[in-house]
């Protein structure tokens, strides 16, 4: 990691040096990189704020069916791509609770445009058993794109590049492609009579 | 004249550069422009993603959602996705009003999780920390009441820049083969390292939080703010960096501190003192930077514990802001 400083620039009557373009260049591409963010930081500040699914529903509380995925939480996110290409490390921390029962939590990460699939291979989830109804319980993940077309963690595919109007240097109105991805977070209950919610989701791109 | 931002990076080979072998040609300076052009052209998150787990229990209401955002100047428009859920079938109309001027009205009909997008222009480019805020209130003609489950947003990416030294665009065409070699600050070879130098990789939120409606403690000594701890880390830009500054803003009114508490060891208290109207106040923190010898770039002392409290007096809390410096 080099980053280019003033005795190394340019001048007119002094030839480029060859250590100037190679910091030049690695510095540009460090930055990209460097450039990772965090997407996701949150807690409830209360267990009492927490949105409970239960297969009872009730005041405040998402009716769900046993033995079957529900989505928690789903949120739409711009992704950053490294300078080789590839997309940035999700690294993800869940942390949920539930009441009397074992609770799965499995994520996904995939271009926003393709339809909601439940995602279950391993390695790429985040698995909780969170029993009791009193602690949390907190799993964590590095990694884990998924495209359903494409083999491999990291895959992600052209169609997931979304274009917003922006506007160009000279106030004129142009498009800009982002790469847009979907987390879904989903909660399997296994028993009846049981509830569970999620208290808190830090999502972050990491270089790699 | 503009340059154009490409969609992304350009990996460009280090070995290409070789003292004594070749001189450094156009098949090595135009990649290098393309991606000081995309770095320059870039946008950032603004308020990181959060769920307030807010239920919009009136119709025809508003509700305000607060925040303090680090921008970087060239954005030139930004990207909210407000996350909204509905717990029955029925008509849900809300309007999402951006305290930039940007509106949007969105419909739901299913019960289920909805997500909406406003794209609105910055209607001045600057940078530094300010208020950003959004506003969400239910059309009066709803038959059902919607939750708030997500808030986002983020600065769009370029589609062009302005070749000049405020926007820092070169336009690759400067750096054809055969082109006079020039020690410009916009275009040829002085021009892509004046790109390169004034490059910054901008990671400017860490963590947002807001409720329309305050939340308040009156206890003598410190109670834990959030339910866990959530976590930061900074950009690692210099071999030898091992912590970055953030700043700590805490929204809110009355008497009272909040305290800004690292794993690293380092902590920050924003004191209330007599507040009468709700304001912002704010101190800065050191915050570990990401460690590449780790697979998740995890320092180990990255979560941040977040009280409230301590004096035994009212102090009511709108919202938690933690920003880049610059």
């Amino acid at each position: 990691m080099t980053r280019i400083n003033g005795s190394g620039r340019y001048v007119a009557d002094r030839p480029l040096s060859v250590n100037t373009a190679r910091n030049g260049i690695a510095n540009t591409l460090h930055l990209i990189d460097q450039y990772c963010q965090h997407r996701i930081t949150w807690s409830v500040t209360d267990t009492d704020d927490v949105l409970f699914f239960s297969p009872g529903g009730g005041s405040n509380v998402t009716e769900v069916t046993v033995d079957e995925p529900f989505l928690m939480y789903s949120q739409e996110l711009i992704w950053t791509i490294r300078h080789d290409g590839t997309p940035a490390v999700p690294v993800i921390r869940v942390r949920a609770r539930a009441s009397g029962a074992v609770l799965d939590v499995a994520v996904s990460l995939m271009p926003a445009n393709v339809p909601r699939t439940l995602s279950v291979t391993p390695g790429q989830n985040v698995w909780l058993a969170a029993e009791g109804s009193v602690d949390n319980t907190e799993g964590s993940v590095v990694g884990g794109f998924r495209d359903p077309n494409t083999a491999g963690d990291r895959a992600l595919v052209d169609r997931s590049l979304l274009k917003f109007p922006t506007e160009d240097g000279d106030g004129n109105t142009a498009q800009a492609a982002v790469l847009l991805v979907r987390l879904d977070i989903w909660g399997q209950l296994d028993a009846s009579e049981s509830s569970a919610g999620l208290t808190g989701i830090w999502l972050r791109e990491f270089s790699g | 004249m503009s340059a154009r931002v490409p969609h992304r990076p350009t990996n460009v080979s280090l070995s290409q550069v070789k003292s004594g072998l070749v001189p450094l040609g156009a098949d090595t300076w135009q990649p290098l422009v393309d991606n000081t052009n995309y770095l320059h052209g870039r946008g950032g998150q603004l308020i990181c993603a959060y769920d307030p787990v807010y239920l919009l229990s009136t119709t025809g209401s508003a509700f305000t959602f607060r925040h303090k955002v680090s921008r970087r100047h060239n954005a030139s428009h930004l990207l909210w996705t407000i996350t909204l859920q509905t717990h029955e079938d029925g008509n849900c109309l809300a309007t999402l009003t951006s305290s930039l001027g940007g509106t949007v009205d969105f419909s739901m009909g299913q019960t289920g999780i909805h997500t909406a997008r406003l794209v609105e222009a910055v209607p001045s480019r600057q940078t530094g920390a300010q208020d950003l805020d959004m506003t969400i209130e239910l059309d009066t003609s709803s038959s059902v009441l919607a939750r708030v489950r997500g808030i986002s947003c983020v600065e769009i990416p370029r589609y062009e820049l302005a070749v000049d030294e405020t926007e820092y665009g070169v336009n690759p065409n400067s750096l054809r083969a055969s082109t006079t070699v020039l020690d410009d600050t916009a275009k040829s070879v002085g021009g892509a390292l004046t790109a390169v130098q004034n490059a910054g990789a901008h990671r400017g939120a860490f963590l947002h939080w807001s409720v329309p409606i305050a939340v308040s403690t009156s206890d003598a000594s410190y109670i834990a703010f959030f339910d866990g701890a959530p976590a930061l880390l900074q950009r690692k830009l210099f071999d030898g960096d091992t912590v970055r500054s953030v700043t700590c803003y805490v929204y809110g009114s009355g008497t009272g501190d909040v305290r800004f508490t690292m794993d690293n060891g380092d902590s920050a208290v924003v004191s209330f003192s007599g507040v009468g109207s709700n304001t912002w106040l704010s101190e800065t923190l050191d915050v570990d930077v990401e460690d590449p010898s780790q697979d998740d770039g995890n320092s180990g002392d990255d979560n941040i514990t977040i009280e409230w409290g301590n004096q035994g007096t009212i102090i009511s809390v709108l919202a938690i802001a933690i920003i880049a410096n610059s």
